[in-house]
């Protein structure tokens, strides 16, 4: 593989991922819930199903730690651009399964709860998750294709 | 056995290579030849010689330089390509000042997008925290912005942490289950109540009336609300409007817009909203507003500090109870508010002194004296404690002894020493029995089903919920009233509330048409 396939094989997975990050975080932000004529985003909408519904144990760990999905993604793009590759991939990883989590939660909880959910946020917050293992993915199976190619 | 090394092994040495000799000392030139002297470090002082004299520094030649690498010859080689020190390293040359800037450029991104991140939480925890107001005037602009909005879930976010506990949680689960047993139609939304709104505009107000240091009164004097109700739009589902009123669907809108402040002025009362301050910040109460204008109706004036009944509470779960039992058999009015929780019920302690003004400090001892009171403690949720009972002994006035305990889905009681056990099944047997009589038909697959569901919804375990604050227990009573509802939804199935309601109607009417008693609408005597 010649240098300059080597860096865009690096550098697409890493946009991806990048891309992916910035996307949870922006649809963290974009509605989630909608009550009378208003709209929530899903930090907003996280605070008010723990004080509202008496959430306990790994629910309410769980509603805890969703305000610090942005920071999570911050971190693993931070990671990414001083080439803490492994690092950037686990944390990406782990904040977009989590981000993952909340959106098909709240996706699927339009059945089971008297709530309005908003699809826009949990959308954009699920494609941006399903972004980050694809980036993963690519950035393995880039870097056994460009071992096996160097002998 | 011994083999040979391996190819490119220690020990396997290849032609034209010079391998590193590993378990061989590194040769830093000659060693000292036997009988040579070691190295001169002064000289020793000889016998026959003066010794040092003291105060004098012995001699010993100059010491070594220290922070000075000795000199053992020229390093070991290990088999390194020789590098011209002055060329330039091959493989990491020296950062050019354009790289350089290229890697400050991406060290300050990755700060500035952790520093993104970091100020994402900032936002998202302010967001995801935001409750309660700076001032009671505030607290009320914030529950009527809610109101204007529709906005149930802020109007229940917006209430006192006790009262949303105590409310919000059980409405929202009971309101499920309305829908889940065709109450309420498929499509009612909680979050988006329909069938009626209000809005308020232009609010003005009078001074705030403060009750004591948590509690203040929030007074509207002018403004306009405009009411809209549409009977159609209500969230019922067409088969309970159809149980209830047959052939005659809700209908009827009304539209009115009422100007708060002539309503004010021809009552000559203000429209009263009492907020609570909970942890420095302010909340409109539900129930200090019920209270204080109850107070208003009756005349009273509100509360001061020395009317307050202090919470007393007990030391366990099962204590609180058994002490609110006594009190409220003994018509211990003050006893009874003083175990009961001051978060969910602030406004009853608050209130106390001027109840107790109104209704007395005691009311007649109910004719009851308790013998045996056997309860037990089960852990239910955010850290509370239901309290069950057990059975009890008790000797009634005119009645004699009666004692009664609870077995499984049996209870057990003794009257005048014959014991009778009663279990849910027999119960429904005995009500199928009573509306088939005054039906005079049997009772439908359905509402037999219905039945069975009613009394094992019984909750013959369904526990008194007490809560601990400041380390003593009290009773909830509000909790208790919403978990008992929610837990008696929760048994019915799918139509089981609707079955329920057509047989009440059949038993009505029959009993009506037979003269029974149970209804008498008419004029006429029944």
């Amino acid at each position: 593989m010649k240098g300059g396939q080597v860096g865009v094989a690096r550098a697409v997975p890493a946009a991806l991922g990048s891309a992916g990050l910035v996307c949870v975080v922006i649809g963290t932000f974009l509605p989630w819930l909608y009550s009378g004529s208003r709209s929530r985003n899903s930090y907003a909408t996280d605070g008010a199903a723990r004080r509202l519904l008496g959430v306990t144990g790994v629910g309410d760990a769980a509603l805890a730690a969703w305000p610090f999905v942005g920071l999570a993604c911050g971190a693993a793009i931070a990671a990414l651009l001083v080439g803490l590759v492994r690092t950037a991939a686990v944390i990406g990883l782990l904040a977009a399964a989590g981000a993952a989590a909340g959106a098909i939660a709240m996706l699927t909880a339009n059945e089971n709860v008297v709530v309005r959910t908003a699809i826009v946020g949990p959308i954009v917050t699920l494609a941006g998750s399903l972004a980050v293992p694809a980036a993963v993915t690519i950035h393995v199976f880039g870097s056994s294709r460009s071992r096996r190619e160097n002998g | 056995m011994t083999y040979p090394p391996a190819p490119g092994e220690p020990g396997s040495n290849q032609p034209g290579e010079q391998p590193p000799q590993y378990g061989q000392q590194p040769q830093y030139g000659p060693p000292p030849q036997y009988g040579q002297q070691p190295p001169q470090y002064g000289q020793q002082p000889q016998y026959g010689q003066q010794p040092p004299q003291y105060g004098q520094q012995p001699q010993y030649g100059p010491p070594p330089q220290y922070g000075q690498q000795p000199q053992y010859g020229p390093p070991p080689q290990y088999g390194q390509p020789q590098y011209d020190p002055q060329a330039p390293y091959p493989l990491m040359p020296p950062p050019t000042p354009h790289r350089r800037r290229g890697r400050l450029l991406t060290a300050l991104t990755a700060v500035v997008v952790l520093a993104g991140g970091g100020v994402a939480t900032y936002v998202a925890l302010s967001d995801s925290s935001s409750h309660g107001a700076a001032s009671p005037r505030e607290a009320v602009d914030d529950i009527v912005s809610n109101i204007n909005s529709s906005d149930l879930v802020g109007m229940l976010d917006s209430l006192a942490p006790p009262e949303r506990v105590a409310i919000a949680d059980p409405l929202i689960k009971d309101f499920d289950e309305l829908k889940r047993t065709h109450i309420l139609s498929a499509d009612a939304d909680l979050s988006h109540f329909s069938g009626a709104a209000a809005t308020f505009s232009g609010l003005t107000y009078g001074p705030n009336i403060t009750v004591n240091d948590h509690v203040q009164i929030v007074q509207i004097t002018g403004g306009k609300v405009h009411i809209d109700a549409d009977l159609s739009k209500l969230p019922f589902s067409a088969e309970f409007i159809q149980q209830v009123s047959p052939g005659h669907p809700l209908q009827g809108r009304q539209s009115e817009t009422v100007d708060i402040g002539k309503a004010v002025h021809a009552s000559g009362e203000s429209i009263r909203i009492a907020t609570e301050k909970v942890d420095g910040h302010w909340y409109p109460s539900l129930f200090y507003t019920i209270a204080d204008n109850a107070a208003g109706a009756a005349g009273l004036t509100a509360p001061s500090a020395k009317d307050a009944i202090p919470a007393v509470g007990a030391s366990t779960p099962v204590d609180a109870v058994k002490k609110l039992v006594d009190a409220l058999l003994g018509g211990d009015v003050s006893g009874a508010i003083e175990v009961l929780s001051p978060d969910e019920l602030g406004a009853l302690h608050d209130y106390g002194g001027i109840i107790l003004d109104q209704v007395g400090s005691s009311y007649p001892a109910a004719p009851i004296t308790l013998d045996r009171l056997e309860l037990h403690s089960t852990p239910g949720s955010n850290g509370a404690q239901l309290v069950v009972l057990d059975g009890f002994s008790a000797h009634i006035e005119g009645q004699g002894q009666i004692s009664m305990e609870i077995d499984g889905d049996c209870v057990r009681v003794t009257t005048q020493g014959r014991t009778q056990r009663m279990c849910t099944d027999q119960l429904t047997h005995q009500i199928e029995q009573l509306f088939q009589q005054s039906g005079n038909k049997p009772l439908t697959d359905g509402q037999r089903q219905a039945l069975e569901d009613l009394t094992s919804a019984t909750n013959l375990q369904g526990g008194i919920v007490t809560t601990q604050v400041a380390g003593k227990w009290y009773v909830n009573p509000i909790q208790t009233f919403f978990d008992a509802t929610t837990d008696l939804l929760q048994r019915f199935q799918d139509n089981d509330l609707l079955e329920l309601i057509g047989l009440f109607k059949e038993f009505a009417t029959s009993s009506v048409s037979a003269g029974g008693g149970v209804f008498c609408p008419g004029p006429q005597p029944c």
